[in-house]
């Protein structure tokens, strides 16, 4: 018997948004195209949330690359660097498909050019500088443990938060880099917003989250530059390797 | 329930019965179009199985078959699944030359194909009313749509309280409804969502 759902329902467990992400159970998506059938509101909802998945991707890139053009970024990202594919890292757990795993490889981290301080150098800015002097020794473990005593102390969260999570990555603490790199995005227009959702698609990779991956690579292909081609490129390359 | 239905007579223009309003009909046809599409990725094909899915619905219930109307949606749905798998057979056999495999595989569902229903002017007013939301917003919806987060896990995320992650979805879903019908998009039965669920 298919359950009877009521537009509250929908609205309460968040059952649209779940439908078209294709995280519903087969009895529950059932029960909802049973009401939806009948339904003009959830018709419309429907119709408003395809609306919003085939636009935003197009509306948060072309936001990102206006304000590129119209200042520059404090930090640059080793785009050469990072398009290499060739695995540096042994995941743990033996299901994640070892092709999938390589393609979530990076080669080299994120490069840190310097972030400069307004006014008075603070002490969470001091922390978060010698956090950095770490990142760029390449001593990931202390940098990452340093960027979060900076953001504890108070330090602006984007850049520190970015590097923290490139520096997990870094040293193959995938979940943990893949959960801070979303705390990245989740701040919204931010100069780290297209790198971090690359990034975390490769750590996502590596924990074989491919669906979750694909989603945010394709959110960081819709720009034309090289970053936006280099995710079509792995995007394109991880659909091919789950269809397969 | 497809190949040993009945033959019945194909209504022409506005679909009508005496067992369920005109209104009705068409609201079924709106969904079953929805469904459809997603399966089909091709409006015309969606068309073609809402229209006989409505057809084969109106002669079940005429011929006494539907007890209960509140159950009116699950029984076209089951109908519409039928339909909607003998296109989905008939599209493999004419564009592919491997029929026999390919044609006989389930259709998958893309919930992409559902933006195939707005128009191109419609897609113009909600990516306006997109870039008019503040960056935390766009990636509330992307959490939501993308992710499938459901209310309390989109709270979890963003570490904000439910009540407060909620006004925020609702406003900017709100305001891209709006846009939606600033574009031409109204005629649909739609009433404001509750805010504070």
């Amino acid at each position: 018997m298919t359950e009877s759902l009521t537009c509250n329902d929908v609205v309460e467990r968040g059952i649209v948004e779940r439908y078209l992400a294709g995280r519903l159970d087969l009895p529950e998506a059932e029960a909802f195209e049973a009401h939806y059938l009948a339904c003009p509101r959830c018709q419309e909802d429907l119709r408003v949330a395809a609306a919003v998945r085939h636009n935003l991707p197009l509306v948060t890139n072309v936001q990102w690359l206006r304000r590129r053009w119209s200042r520059p970024l404090l930090v640059g990202v080793g785009l050469a660097a990072a398009a290499g594919f060739a695995a540096l890292f042994l995941l743990p757990g033996d299901r994640v498909n070892p092709q999938l795993e390589r393609l979530g490889a990076v080669l080299e981290p994120p490069v840190y050019l310097g972030v400069p301080v307004r006014g008075e150098q603070t002490s969470a800015d001091s922390l978060f500088a010698a956090a950095m002097s770490s990142y760029l020794a390449r001593r990931y473990d202390e940098a990452a443990r340093g960027l979060a005593v900076a953001l504890a102390a108070g330090v602006d969260s984007a850049p520190a938060l970015f590097f923290r999570a490139s520096g997990l990555l870094m040293i193959n603490r995938s979940r943990e880099s893949a959960e801070t790199f979303q705390r990245v995005t989740g701040l919204g227009d931010t100069p780290y917003l297209v790198e971090a959702r690359l990034y975390r698609a490769k750590a996502l990779l590596r924990l074989g989250r491919a669906g979750e991956a694909i989603t945010e690579l394709r959110f960081a292909a819709a720009g034309l530059d090289d970053l936006g081609r280099w995710a079509q490129a792995l995007a394109d390359s991880v659909e091919a390797l789950v269809q397969r | 329930m497809t190949g040993s239905d009945p033959p019945v007579e194909r209504p022409t223009g506005l679909l009508k019965s005496v067992d369920v309003p005109a209104q009705e009909l068409e609201v079924l046809r709106r969904g079953l179009r929805l469904l459809a599409l997603r399966s089909l990725r091709d409006i015309d094909l969606a068309e073609e199985a809402a229209q006989e899915t409505l057809v084969r619905a109106l002669a079940a219930l005429r011929g006494g078959h539907v007890n209960n109307p509140a159950h009116l949606g699950a029984f076209a749905r089951g109908i519409a699944c039928h339909v909607i798998a003998d296109l989905h057979r008939a599209q493999q056999r004419t564009t592919s030359l491997d029929a026999s495999q390919e044609a006989d595989d389930p259709p998958s569902a893309d919930p992409d194909a559902l933006h195939l229903l707005v128009s191109d002017e419609e897609h113009e007013h909600v990516r306006a009313a997109l870039a008019s939301l503040s960056g935390a917003d766009r990636e509330l919806l992307r959490l939501s749509f993308f992710e499938g987060l459901t209310p309390l896990e989109l709270a979890n995320r963003l570490g904000e309280p439910a009540t407060r992650v909620r006004k925020r979805k609702s406003r900017a879903l709100e305001r891209l409804r709006r846009a939606l019908e600033e574009a031409g998009a109204g005629g649909h039965d739609r009433r404001p969502r509750p805010t504070t669920q």
